[in-house]
């Protein structure tokens, strides 16, 4: 502990000169959903009576900043200054919130009190890190984005917690210092140790995605396993409706699977909904795998679309670029459900709060799972649905139409057999691997054919794209017109068959839409006897 | 031909008072049909329609141009789709629905190629690959009116063009109704659309009346006065046709449908309508057990199907 002692020397050396009024400033960051501001801990220390305030809109985590960080500043061998403390966050009208501010106002201090002098410039250097008691620098939550908005902003070099150093490997161009004590860093600014900021080894692709949960579990259900496979090759939403346990949600769980690896882009705007939602764990410290989501039905509309004090990303945002599952889709309540209209139709939501407003990305696939009625047996040709008429159509009008509009694909799921569930010998099963390896190639083609055009995939294109991008053959268009009449479609249920057949029509690398691609396109509509509205 | 052209000279010559032709005019046109691909078909003869012999003053003879078996054909209903020339939207509609479901049924239409609700019948048939047949007012080699000019060449392939008068006959006035008698008469069904009070349309129920033809009319809004005709005609008993989907059951033809469209089924679609119609109702898994083919072939097919009207599926349950 020598280097302790030396610094507890320097201090009494210090505390001669008392009677000057001394400041200092140190570099924080603020949050406000994922954007970031820079936010400067102003410290001061003057003579006085005893006194320590924290100004300039702090939330409750950051008031009670103080006790942590007198603890911990005693506890690192200082005796804390028994003075006027002032810390002033700047801008001093935007509101604060997190506890990471810590770390910035505990160097502030000690800084401006003289227990510390800088031998190292940390003008330009970030702190960003929650202190314990006994001085432990803890893992923040959203440093991710954090570090990203401050790059954006021109900061080159961080002081963070050493349990977040993977995090900040996905950023590029930056050095940080990662610590785990207040010591640590103490000792750096004052030179006495040979840290460094260096480089974050570079995480990315450090952890492969990996998916427990394959196709090939699942026993017959072909026509489910095709549409799973439509959807996702298109980023479709789907309804599957159907009895219990025809393997509903054993579809929904892998389809995350299937879809291609995130890139890094995207790994970099999941891993920082993730970092701010603090779910990023020691065993996953960025996110690699795509996300599966699966709220209960009791969640609340700020669970779902997000929200709260401080703000949190909700379960669309967590399901960004992955599946957002809801089983039971007639359980939630409906204003749930509606509100995810938004979302769907944008790829991201805004919450607007007094607070302020902020915007998280929502760009999710939703897959969602329901009975045809209460009991779950409509319709099934072995067993007896228990439902009166008027039953059924209070459980479905629970599912509004527009929202069933916003889901491209419907399928009705039924029993399997029981040849199907002990399948003869060389039957083939498709498996993950190959239905990937399918919904890469769609994937691609979309890509290459929407470049510059700012969508991606098939499921984002609008009215006017349709026009544009999904040429049909004249037998296709002949087809379409004839179904158009004799099921009565909406004007919205005929894109949705025009987008889904251009997906099929991909995964067959098909330039033109053919007759084939529209009938099966069709085929994923539920039967108006379900939804008789 | 030539056996058959042989008789009708001797039968013109036979009837030559009662036909305004002499016998080297009657040579003459022999040549050109020979020439010009139109056959002669006189009342004698064997391939005359038996229900045009039926009523009151039946023409002596037909010229035909096109498939002339369309004249008979046992089994297979012929249903006449008549209205105005000044048809509106609603009637070309009318018209052009009733046109695709004969065509659908394998029916046989017959019209009188004028424009507005005739045209829109015939088109609609010829455009669902149905049969059509076209009596004219003028000789079978003069296209009236020409506006229906695609038709009359679409039929010429597909279907067939008749007329009771000499070729190169123009258009009198009077011939227009006396040519009404034909299509009714050669029809057991007659379909009106849309007509005003007095009106060739009219004219032409108040024919397939009297020969005891089913009538059938389109109902219309009271205040257009397209459509007095045939509500005076629904008052007097003519059957309203008054479900735009269910055309062929109000028409008596919805039998031939399935029958017609399940017999021009192939390949896997017809595989799996007899698997289907085999178990009575039958789970699209199922169906994939019997037949080992791809699943987005098989869920084509089903939607094909079902968009014939051939199969239910109600949420994965065929039937």
């Amino acid at each position: 502990m020598g280097m302790v002692t030396s610094t507890i020397l320097r201090v009494r050396f210090k505390k001669e000169k008392r009677g000057l009024v001394v400041y200092s400033r140190v570099l924080s960051a603020n949050l406000l959903g994922l954007e970031c501001e820079k936010v400067w801990a102003e410290v001061c220390v003057e003579n006085g009576l005893s006194n320590f305030s924290i100004v300039g809109l702090a939330n409750q985590a950051i008031k009670e900043s103080k006790d942590r960080v007198r603890a911990a500043i005693e506890n690192c061998g200082f005796e804390f200054p028994d003075t006027r403390i002032t810390v002033n966050l700047t801008t001093a009208w935007l509101k604060k919130e997190g506890s990471h501010f810590d770390l910035a106002i505990a160097i502030g201090i000690l800084l401006s009190s003289g227990m510390m002098v800088p031998e190292n410039s940390i003008e330009d250097v970030a702190f960003l890190g929650e202190l314990t008691l006994d001085g432990k620098i803890e893992k923040v939550n959203g440093l991710l984005p954090m570090i990203i908005g401050l790059r954006r902003l021109g900061v080159r070099r961080y002081v963070i917690p050493q349990s977040n150093l993977a995090e900040a490997g996905l950023v590029k161009d930056i050095e940080v210092l990662p610590a785990s004590h207040l010591n640590d860093i103490i000792s750096y600014i004052g030179g006495d140790s040979d840290a460094e900021f260096v480089r974050p080894v570079n995480s990315t692709g450090s952890i492969k995605p990996c998916y427990t949960e394959d196709f090939a579990d699942i026993r017959g259900q072909e026509l489910i396993k095709r549409a799973a496979l439509i959807a996702a090759a298109g980023f479709h939403g789907m309804l599957i409706i159907g009895p219990p346990g025809v393997g509903k949600s054993m579809v929904g769980k892998r389809i995350p699977g299937i879809l291609p690896e995130l890139t890094y882009e995207q790994q970099l705007e999941v891993t920082q909904v993730y970092s701010i939602a603090g779910k990023l764990s020691a065993e996953h410290p960025i996110i690699t795998e795509r996300p599966f989501r699966s709220p209960h039905r009791g969640a609340t509309q700020v669970a779902m679309i997000g929200g709260g004090k401080p703000i949190a990303p909700g379960e669309v945002t967590l399901a960004h670029q992955g599946v957002l599952f809801l089983d039971e889709l007639a359980e939630f309540p409906s204003s749930v459900i509606e509100s995810l209209r938004q979302p769907m139709e944008d790829g991201k939501v805004s919450i607007v709060r007094a607070d302020g407003r902020c915007e998280f990305p929502a760009k999710f696939m939703v897959v969602a799972a329901m009975n045809p009625c209460k009991c779950g047996y409509f319709g099934d040709p072995e067993k007896k649905c228990s439902c009166t008429q008027s039953d059924r159509v209070r459980y479905l009008n629970r599912v509004s139409g527009p929202l069933l509009d916003r889901i491209d694909l419907h399928i009705s799921a039924q029993r399997p057999s029981y040849t199907d569930m002990e399948p003869a010998e060389g039957n083939r099963i498709i498996d993950s691997a190959s239905m990937r390896a399918k919904v890469i190639k769609a994937i691609e083609i979309q890509k290459e054919r929407y470049k510059g055009s700012g969508i991606d995939s098939n499921s984002s294109l609008n009215a006017g794209q349709i026009q544009s991008y999904c040429v049909i053959d004249s037998e296709g268009k002949n087809l379409l017109s004839e179904a158009f009449t004799s099921w009565h479609l909406s004007a919205r249920a005929y894109h949705k068959v025009i987008k889904l057949s251009r997906t099929i029509a991909d995964l067959d690398e098909s330039s033109e839409i053919k007759k084939e691609h529209v009938l099966e396109a069709l085929s994923y509509r539920l039967p108006e006897k379900y939804f008789a509205r | 031909m030539g056996n058959e052209n042989k008789e009708y000279y001797i039968w013109l010559s036979e009837h030559n008072h009662s036909f305004d032709i002499s016998e080297a005019e009657a040579a003459q046109i022999l040549k050109d049909a020979e020439g010009r691909g139109y056959k002669v078909i006189t009342i004698e003869s064997e391939e005359y329609p038996m229900s045009l012999r039926m009523i009151k003053d039946p023409p002596l003879v037909l010229y035909c141009l096109g498939d002339a078996s369309l004249l008979n054909t046992p089994g297979v209903p012929r249903l006449s789709v008549v209205g105005t020339r000044r048809a509106s939207p609603y009637g070309r509609w009318a018209a052009s629905e009733i046109g695709k479901t004969i065509a659908r049924c394998g029916a046989i239409h017959i019209s009188g190629m004028a424009e507005g609700i005739d045209a829109a019948g015939h088109r609609a048939v010829l455009d669902n690959g149905g049969k059509s047949i076209a009596v004219l007012g003028t000789g079978v080699d003069v296209c009236f009116p020409k506006s229906s000019g695609d038709i009359y060449e679409e039929l010429k392939e597909k279907g067939l063009i008749i007329s009771e008068y000499k070729p190169g006959t123009t258009g009198y006035k009077s011939n227009f109704p006396e040519r009404n008698r034909i299509i009714s008469g050669l029809s057991e069904k007659c379909v009106i659309v849309e007509g005003q009070k007095r009106s060739g349309s009219l004219i032409t129920a108040n024919i397939a009346a009297e020969q005891n033809k089913e009538l059938y009319a389109v109902p219309g809004n009271i205040n257009q006065p397209n459509s007095i005709g045939p509500n005076i005609l629904i008052e007097d008993g003519a059957i309203p046709i008054v479900n735009p989907t269910e055309i062929a059951e109000t028409l008596g033809i919805g039998f031939l449908r399935e029958k017609i469209t399940a017999q021009r089924l192939k390949g896997l679609d017809a595989k799996i309508y007899e698997i289907v119609k085999r178990s009575g109702s039958i789970k699209t898994e199922e169906i994939m057990s019997y037949i080992n083919d791809a699943p987005e072939k098989i869920m084509a097919s089903l939607t094909m199907l079902e968009l014939q009207g051939l199969i239910r599926n109600d949420g994965g349950l065929i039937s």
